[in-house]
């Protein structure tokens, strides 16, 4: 992808956009660490929201409902980096 | 052509219409110079196969160039007389023309024969003039002004030699005269524009016009006026010398040499012809002085262009006029800045299209980039000319094209008052036969579109929708069908309705359908949400008074359902009843198109209406069946398979009303004749035998078999073969299949394209009479399979008698055929004939012609692998010594067959043999890795493998390791191959020591095959690599660690396949091992090291999980090198693509303590209770609860 060939080579750079484009996780030399934060903190809750032993474990460990665990996972996705401290 | 020629050629008399425009490279046509074009272009060919765009079109396409940019009825446009208006007003010019331009020849003629005199003409002038004589000044050279236009016609009388001689007539030898032509001093050639001589750069407006006239003042084509540019060049330097030139060159009165009169009463030999063009050319360049100085060396020289700017033709000096004088900086400064601007779009021009790609790539850019800076205005001035250029080539179109395309995009809705004067020159495209042209004329009308919005488009395309010229509707209809796909169909049915139903002409309505038709042909299967609509647009065609627009509108219909096949058939309602009575009411061309239509639109149909409407229509088929119309007889061949085939028609229907008359007006001698009916005829047969059966069809046409006309025969056959092939012989009766074998055998004897081309083998070796016949027997064969069996005799008995026929055709096809029914005598229980038959065919092996031999191998192939190994006759352990020395055959047919045959018996009755034998063939073999084409090296690598378990590894992989050390790259890659297989078919554990053996002796080729081998041997054994991977992994160490990037790009493309191999088998150590050697390549920059590098690293994680290899790129991530941070999120990605689940267990804790983040209007509604919401910390943390999973 990015730089992997000679450095403007086209082919690299649409190959590129075409992952990017296809995968949103993935990222380029010029990703910053906020968006790199974002996006692995919105694939792990993904994997906890897709997969019923995780997010079942979760609720149980705070108490909550599966459903409600799950619902305010979703909402987190929004923003995952804010408030994720404050015991929510 | 000859049409055009007035009467006056036979007076031999050349007219200086246009002088002064010849020095633009725009040479008029005299009525002479036609003549001979035309002849000369009749025999054509001379010149071989031209790139140029021109050469290849049709008559039709070539009226492009009479087309205009502005509008009919434009005040400028009318204002040009010539062809600078539509194609009709040109032809009204070639009315008025003739009378004007003779009677300025004869003025002219008068003129110029008073003051030429040359050797040949000595009655014209007086003989006994001085020899060295000053020049008598032409009378109307002083009189040359601004010299006169094509298009101004009138201008001509101005004209005057000043060049010719005046000099008398004097005589000598003929043959003097001839060693004295190779001295000629010949002007520059007319098509050169000397610098600064060139006149204006033609306007938008006369764009067209750049060809010149001819005689009658009509446009020539671009063939003649190339014609024109060589036979005037050669008649220029091959003219008489004047007698001027020949006192220089000869001796004279005072070296004691006299003049001799011309004998009394001689008449110099005239080919009227040549002295037509040799007077044409003299006057040709009567307008042109030369400098003096310049004489005799310019001629060849193109005008001095910048240092920087790429070569360019003879007849794009007129374009490129204002670039190629030299200004110095006094001129330069005087320019305008419009001046300026088209002189850098000019030079940007010249280097896009003849310029080297590295040239072309920079001006595109360029231009591309500067394009509102230059504006639409000075862009399309200077583009469009060109593309119109009657010399231009394909290449130069497509880059011309480009260029028109990106500046396209940068212009945008600037283009807007440049849309019609595009697509005048675009539209052409969209009929080219050239595929690629078609496409680019789309993409380019597509953007236009996009561009300069629907309603520009409209306005720009309505007046040409009733353009009294064909070719301006046909190509606004195809230009309008583009916009259609461009902008959506639904935007522009409001408009194609109101033109479908317009009052004033019947071409607007004309075109108007014709739009419908190409949109459907254009998008296909995307028109059905507009079927509707569309199918309204067009309906009220089919009942219009014009007979044209009738036609029209049932072949849009055609497309339509054609297009929208197998749905829609709501849709089409409103046009089912006017069609059905329709073709009950037409003839001629009318009802061809209608019934086209309906061919169409009866396969949408349910069941039982499809039954229905067949019944209706099939009563004019019928009677159409008899019609002596080709075309109405094709169609009609159509639209009878089109109906059949629909569910829902009955097979007792077909049979009782089509089938009769269908086999009495089509199964005829005449039909086979021609090579489309033909076809046609086996098509629809073949579609009603699905429907009623193939004993029905056969039993009709089974008797023709035996037909006298050879053609015929195979029509039969191929049909025989395509109904058989299909349907099986279940109904066909004992009597009938009697029939059919002694047809099939006659049929089979009788042919004789096969035995006629004996000596055309390769040119016909796939003649389709052999293959017809050939497939048909082998199909009936097969079908017939054990009802064969009766039959067999006898047509082994042909094929024997044919194999020793003295035509190689004949003994080929003979081959051939015992290949395709060895299958059929093998369940017949005929392995007594089979061996037989075996034992004939070895006899042949000594065959001379390869293509036969191939056959003769492959029929053997056949025979050995059905009636086995062990049953052969002659015995394997004959046949095979036999074979040995055929491998040194070069011819690739036989190669393949030959290997096929060899790897057959090494695989199965390797055990006949002994190893000594297998060993030579092994030798032999090695050459066979040098075919160029695969099957042949895949079929011996594999054969390899079978020899090697026949007679044991050792051997075998002893004559592949020395091939190693071979220069040639094809052939150590195969052996790698064949060693790999090897391994594969012994077991690695043979092999390997071997290998790593190998690997000490210090040759880099021989130390990459071990490795490449390594990497198949892994690919191939997969699993099982888990026994082998620590036997290796010293060596692959030491192979990463190498410096030849080669070694490593190998020795990485055998970790990946090797990972992959052990993934999940408990190997990871090694494979961690092995990474940690790879991981350095990643920085690597030659591409295939790159990616063996990146396949590798993919491969191991698969084998360690992308938790591992994360870890190594985590540090990278974030680098401050870019040059690494590039390649370490190109590793990233790809962990990301491949399991991006598994990665979340190992994403790291992120730690920025103090570090505040700014989120801006990104805000949740939810945060907006925390005022401090902007200002969180960093916490890039997980929860604990996360960090336990």
């Amino acid at each position: 992808m990015a730089g992997s060939g000679p450095p403007d080579s086209g082919a690299n750079q649409v190959q590129l956009a075409r992952v990017q484009a296809k995968f949103v996780g993935t990222g380029h030399a010029d990703t910053s660490k906020v968006q790199w934060a974002n996006n692995i903190h919105r694939d792990s809750i993904a994997v906890y929201l897709g997969s019923a032993p995780l997010a079942s474990y979760l609720a149980l460990a705070r108490g909550e409902s599966i459903g409600r665990e799950r619902y305010e996972m979703t909402e987190a996705m929004y923003a995952p980096l804010v408030g994720r401290e404050s015991g929510k | 052509m000859a049409s055009y020629l007035p009467p006056t050629i036979s007076n031999g008399v050349g007219d200086g219409l246009g002088d002064g425009d010849e020095l633009a490279g725009v040479i008029p046509l005299t009525a002479q110079e036609l003549a001979e074009a035309a002849g000369n272009g009749g025999e054509g060919g001379n010149l071989g196969r031209s790139r140029r765009i021109v050469d290849r079109e049709s008559e039709y396409s070539r009226r492009r160039f009479f087309r205009t940019t502005e509008r009919v009825g434009d005040a400028e446009a009318e204002a040009t007389p010539t062809p600078s208006s539509t194609a009709m007003n040109a032809q009204e010019d070639k009315q008025k023309q003739p009378a004007v331009t003779q009677q300025q020849q004869q003025q002219q003629q008068g003129r110029v024969s008073r003051k030429r005199s040359r050797w040949d003409d000595a009655g014209d002038t007086p003989a006994a003039a001085p020899a060295p004589s000053a020049p008598a000044p032409a009378p109307a050279a002083t009189t040359t002004g601004r010299k006169s236009r094509w298009d101004r016609p009138k201008g001509i009388a101005t004209s005057a030699p000043s060049t010719t001689s005046t000099a008398a007539a004097t005589t000598l030898s003929a043959a003097a005269a001839a060693a004295a032509t190779t001295t000629t001093a010949v002007t520059a050639s007319t098509a050169f524009v000397p610098a600064g001589t060139a006149p204006a750069k033609p306007s938008l407006m006369s764009m067209p016009g750049t060809m010149p006239l001819n005689a009658d003042g009509v446009p020539m084509t671009p063939e003649q006026y190339n014609q024109l540019r060589h036979s005037r060049e050669m008649e220029q330097r091959n003219r008489p010398l004047t007698d001027e030139e020949l006192d220089k060159l000869l001796p004279g009165d005072k070296e004691g040499f006299a003049i001799l009169p011309p004998p009394e009463g001689y008449e110099p030999l005239r080919d009227p012809n040549r002295k037509a063009s040799a007077e044409a050319a003299g006057t040709a360049m009567t307008g042109f002085a030369i400098a003096e100085e310049t004489r005799g060396q310019m001629f060849d020289l193109p005008p001095e262009l910048a240092a920087d700017l790429p070569e360019l033709k003879p007849e794009d000096y007129q374009h490129f006029a204002p670039i190629l004088q030299t200004l110095d900086a006094e001129d330069e400064a005087r320019l305008t800045s419009e001046e300026v601007k088209t002189r850098k779009i000019l030079r940007l021009l010249l280097k896009v299209k003849n310029g080297i790609p590295i040239q072309r790539k920079g001006a595109l850019r360029q231009i591309t980039d500067k394009a509102v800076e230059f504006g639409a205005d000075a862009l399309f001035s200077n583009i469009l000319p060109l593309l119109m250029s009657p010399t231009l080539e394909d290449q130069e179109r497509h880059l011309l094209v480009k260029v028109i395309d990106r500046v396209l995009y940068k212009l945008d809705e600037l283009v807007r008052p440049h849309v019609h004067k595009i697509l005048v020159v675009i539209e052409p495209l969209l009929i080219d036969e050239d595929y690629y042209a078609r496409v680019e004329g789309r993409e380019i009308i597509a953007n236009l579109s996009k561009a300069a919005g629907l309603a520009t488009m409209i306005s720009a395309m309505r007046p040409d929708i009733d353009n009294v010229d064909e070719y301006v509707r046909n190509t606004t209809a195809r230009a309008f069908a583009v916009v259609a796909s461009a902008l959506g169909i639904a935007v522009l049915v409001p408009f194609l309705k109101a033109v479908s139903q317009s009052k004033k002409s019947w071409q607007a309505r004309h075109t108007g359908i014709k739009v419908v038709q190409q949109i459907a042909i254009l998008m296909g299967c995307a028109i059905l949400p507009h079927l509707r609509s569309l199918v309204e647009v067009v309906e009220h065609g089919l009942t219009d008074e014009s007979q044209k627009v009738r036609t029209m509108t049932a072949l849009a219909i055609a497309a339509l359902a054609e297009s929208s096949a197998p749905y829609g058939i709501e849709s089409f309602d409103p046009v089912l009843k006017p069609l059905w009575t329709g073709i009950r009411s037409h003839r001629g061309k009318v009802l061809a198109a209608f019934l086209k239509a309906i061919g169409f639109i009866v396969p949408l149909m349910d069941g039982k209406y499809a039954d229905f409407y067949t019944r209706e229509v099939m009563v004019v088929l019928v009677r159409e069946f008899a019609s002596p119309d080709e075309e109405m007889r094709k169609i009609v061949l159509r639209v009878v398979k089109q109906c059949v085939t629909t569910d829902g028609v009955e097979a007792s229907y077909i049979k009782e009303q089509i089938i009769p008359e269908f086999f009495k007006n089509f199964w005829t001698r005449r039909m086979a004749l021609e090579r489309r009916n033909y076809k046609l005829v086996v098509e629809t047969t073949v579609a009603i035998g699905e429907q009623v059966g193939c004993g029905e069809i056969v039993s009709r046409i089974v008797e023709d078999l035996k037909d006298e006309s050879e053609p015929y025969r195979k029509m039969v056959m191929e049909t025989l073969d395509q109904v058989i092939s299909k349907l099986g012989t279940g109904d066909i009766d004992t009597r009938t299949e009697e029939i059919l074998m002694d047809g099939i055998l006659y049929a089979f004897q009788e042919q004789t394209t096969g035995t006629m081309n004996e000596e055309g083998f390769g040119a016909n070796g796939t003649d389709a009479g052999y293959h017809v016949m050939l497939n048909g027997f082998g199909t009936v064969c097969k079908a017939l399979h054990l009802r064969a069996k009766p039959y067999i005799p006898q047509i082994c008995g042909t094929i024997k008698w044919r194999l020793n026929h003295k035509s190689a055709r004949t003994r080929q096809q003979a081959a051939d055929l015992i290949a395709q029914i060895a299958p059929v005598l093998k369940d017949c229980g005929e392995e007594g004939l089979m061996g037989h038959l075996g034992v004939v065919l070895y006899e042949y092996l000594g065959e001379e012609y390869p293509e036969v031999l191939a056959s003769i191998l492959g029929a053997l192939t056949a025979i050995v692998s059905n009636i086995g190994i062990s049953k052969m006759t002659p015995p394997i352990k004959d046949l095979l010594p036999r074979l040995t020395p055929i491998l040194r055959n070069r011819q690739e047919k036989v190669q393949e067959t030959l290997i096929d045959l060899i790897g057959r018996i090494a695989d199965r009755g390797s055990e006949h043999i002994p190893a000594k034998e297998w060993m030579r063939i092994c030798f032999e073999m090695l050459d066979m890795l040098k075919a160029h084409k695969k099957t042949i090296r895949r079929a011996t690598v594999n054969t390899f493998g079978y020899i090697a378990r026949a007679v044991g590894p050792q051997d075998v992989l002893v004559t592949l390791l020395n091939n190693l050390k071979v220069q040639e790259r094809q052939n150590r890659v195969c052996t790698t191959v064949a060693i790999a297989i090897v391994a594969e078919t012994c077991g690695p554990f043979t092999v390997l020591p071997a290998l790593l053996n190998e690997y000490r002796v210090q040759d880099m080729n021989v130390q990459n095959g071990v490795l490449k081998t390594l990497s198949f041997l892994f690919e191939y054994i997969g699993e099982q690599g888990r026994d082998y991977i620590n036997s290796v992994t010293n060596l692959l160490v030491d192979a990463l660690i190498d410096r030849d990037e080669v070694h490593r790009q190998t020795a990485m493309s055998c970790v990946s396949h090797m990972s992959l191999g052990v993934a999940n088998l408990g190997c990871e150590e090694q494979i961690l091992h092995l990474f940690n050697h790879l991981w350095p390549n990643i920085f690597e920059e030659s591409p295939h090291v790159l990616t063996a590098c990146m396949n590798a690293v993919n491969g191991c994680r698969v084998a360690l999980g992308p938790g591992v290899i994360l870890m190594y790129t985590l540090q990278g991530l974030f680098h401050p090198a870019r040059r690494v941070r590039d390649t370490i999120w190109r590793v990233y990605n790809n962990l990301y693509i491949g399991g991006s689940d598994a990665l979340v267990a190992f994403y790291p804790r992120l730690d920025f303590g103090g570090d505040t983040i700014q989120f801006g209007d990104d805000k949740d509604e939810d945060m907006e209770e925390d005022a401090n919401v902007d200002l969180t910390p960093l916490c890039y943390r997980r929860h604990e609860l996360e960090m336990v999973i």
